[in-house]
């Protein structure tokens, strides 16, 4: 069997048995799923004129100069279209934390249990070790990301207006979740690798998300008061940038991740 | 099995290991003494193709350090310092990744023989974190063994265990000898080398002495005998000095401590000048030193030298084989 594989195997059998990390991860999902559900029914109710606002103009205005089609749709479904496409960006915060704890705690839960030790007095190379704990954070990562996204698919077919998830699952929001979402989720391990060489516990190594969290919040918050909205050339330049620090942060990852550097320098 | 030429290594201009020269043969029990910060672990991981020296060479099993690395790792088992174990994992599945990344052809096999063999089996799906400090260190020793290595590195093997699991480990290492293997073993306990080790080498960043524990206790303390008379008077002292061969006497109550350079071959001519003077002998018995005290008179001996301003002696270090 490749030594990735079986690191990849020792991580998830790890990872099942570690509640706290699995549970660390879901919520986040549960709830990134379920509030867009609960605002486009609780905020009707609770304030009739709330969906109608002016940011809501703004961005049906925007929504219609980008879709024509949609001047002419019910300010109600321009309301759900709206909601549901905003925390498409919130689901991208599923593979930036999932990926960066699951990094860090394998990382640096085996420089506190001194395991990386013995690891690497067996024959698997550096790069081999890096590329299965990666794997192994950014698989479940990603997969945990697509099976949010496909349950709020079927979430928004039984619960929303007609016509809603044909506007919603377009292809920026399934760029997003099926390019952006595993580019994303590398980035983040990649730095989880970086900080985790220094780092003394898991969470001081977790810290190093909010520099990802930021950038996708200050998105949320832009469309989300009409100042912009994401399309698919953005979308597609996003990509290449990531895809850019992605290549970078790995680089510095396989860097520090030497044998001799492992046992001699991380603290 | 295990060579090193004058191999040193420096962290960040800190020399850890100096010029340590030694041959390791195979099938035997090598002892690696030193203090704390001595250069026994880095030592230890440049001969596991963990970090490579700064100069110097190191041969294990003919693989050259630092350009053979993968067939040292083959060649060699390691037990580190502290066992290092997945503890949410079971010991059976512990074992089996080390086995998986060795390439172990038959992985089922050898982890229940080595589970088996040191106890473990009837616990081998628990999770190691409820295993007992003793229990850890038989997995981390079953771990360096399932590959099946002809080397075994052990970094403080029992350290930490209580009296009872001590000589459960240390009778398996003593087996381990029996198989053939070849290993090096880092102890702060000095009973243990004595017991285990063919031949130790004491090291303090650089080598030394390195000898067996007998060798060194002759060449420190000498042979003597301890007589114990009934009285000790004039005349029988008189006769033992006038012994041509009797190195030194020392009178201690009703006891001679007497240096001898051959005590096999003279004890029997002193025992009957002793008879002939008229002593009462009540026991004659050979002088003990213990590991300790060898131990401690060399790291003396050492600490002694190296605060000297200038010290043209410690360019001879020893590098014996």
């Amino acid at each position: 069997m490749s030594p990735v594989l079986v690191i990849l195997q020792k991580e998830w059998a790890d990872l099942r048995r570690h509640r706290l990390l699995l549970l660390s991860m879901v919520v986040p999902a549960v709830v990134f799923l379920l509030l867009p559900f609960a605002l486009v029914i609780l905020i009707p109710l609770i304030d009739p004129s709330g969906w109608n606002d002016r940011n809501v103009q703004r961005m049906a205005e925007l929504l219609g100069r980008a879709e024509p089609d949609l001047r002419r749709v019910d300010p109600l479904l321009v309301f759900h279209i709206y909601i549901f496409r905003q925390f498409i960006l919130m689901f991208l915060l599923i593979p930036i934390l999932g990926a960066l704890s699951i990094a860090t705690y394998s990382i640096v839960g085996e420089k506190q249990n001194r395991t990386l030790e013995p690891l690497l007095a067996t024959p698997i190379r550096t790069t081999e070790l890096l590329w299965g704990k990666s794997l192994a954070a950014a698989l479940p990562a990603t997969l945990l990301t697509w099976i949010t996204f496909g349950l709020y698919v079927l979430l928004m077919r039984a619960l929303s207006p007609a016509g809603v998830l044909a506007h919603v699952v377009n292809p920026v929001g399934l760029s997003l979740i099926f390019l952006i979402g595993p580019l994303v989720a590398v980035l983040s391990l990649g730095l989880g690798v970086i900080v985790s060489s220094r780092a003394k516990d898991p969470r001081t190594a977790q810290q190093i998300g909010v520099l990802l969290i930021l950038p996708i919040m200050a998105l949320f918050i832009m469309q989300m008061r009409g100042f912009f909205l994401l399309s698919a050339q953005w979308v597609w330049l996003g990509a290449a940038v990531l895809l850019a620090l992605d290549v970078i942060v790995l680089k510095i990852g396989a860097r520090l991740f030497q044998r001799e550097t492992i046992l001699t320098r991380w603290t | 099995m295990i060579t090193t030429r004058a191999l040193t290594k420096v962290y960040d201009g800190k020399v850890a290991v100096e010029a340590l020269t030694m041959e390791i043969r195979s099938g035997e029990i090598f002892g690696l003494l030193g203090p704390n910060g001595a250069g026994k672990t880095t030592t230890v991981r440049m001969l596991a193709a963990l970090i490579s020296p700064t100069s110097g060479e190191a041969l294990i099993g003919g693989y050259r350090v630092g350009e053979q690395d993968a067939a040292i790792r083959r060649l060699v088992g390691i037990v580190t310092e502290t066992p290092g174990l997945y503890e949410r994992l079971s010991a059976r599945e512990n074992l089996e990744i080390y086995a998986k990344l060795y390439g172990v052809s038959n992985v089922t096999r050898q982890v229940e023989k080595y589970l088996r063999l040191l106890e473990l089996w009837d616990r081998r799906d628990d999770p190691v974190g409820t295993f007992s400090k003793g229990m850890r260190q038989k997995l981390a020793l079953a771990r360096a063994l399932v590959h099946e290595p002809k080397v075994l590195l052990l970094d403080e093997p029992t350290s930490g265990l209580d009296p009872q699991m001590t000589k459960v480990v240390r009778d398996f290492i003593a087996e381990l000898k029996e198989q053939g293997r070849t290993i090096l073993l880092c102890t702060h306990n000095l009973d243990e080398a004595e017991r285990l080790c063919d031949r130790i080498l004491v090291l303090k960043t650089r080598p030394i002495a390195l000898d067996t524990p007998q060798a060194l206790r002759r060449r420190l303390f000498g042979r003597r005998i301890i007589v114990t008379l009934e009285a000790v008077t004039d005349r029988i002292l008189e006769r033992v000095r006038a012994l041509d061969f009797v190195l030194d006497v020392q009178q201690e109550d009703r006891r001679l401590v007497i240096a001898l350079s051959d005590p096999e071959r003279q004890n029997p001519i002193l025992v009957r000048a002793l008879v002939e003077v008229g002593a009462a002998i009540r026991f004659l018995t050979e002088e003990a030193h213990s590991l300790e005290e060898i131990y401690l008179r060399l790291i003396e001996e050492e600490e002694r030298t190296s605060s000297l301003p200038s010290a043209p002696d410690r360019a001879e270090a020893p590098s014996a084989r």
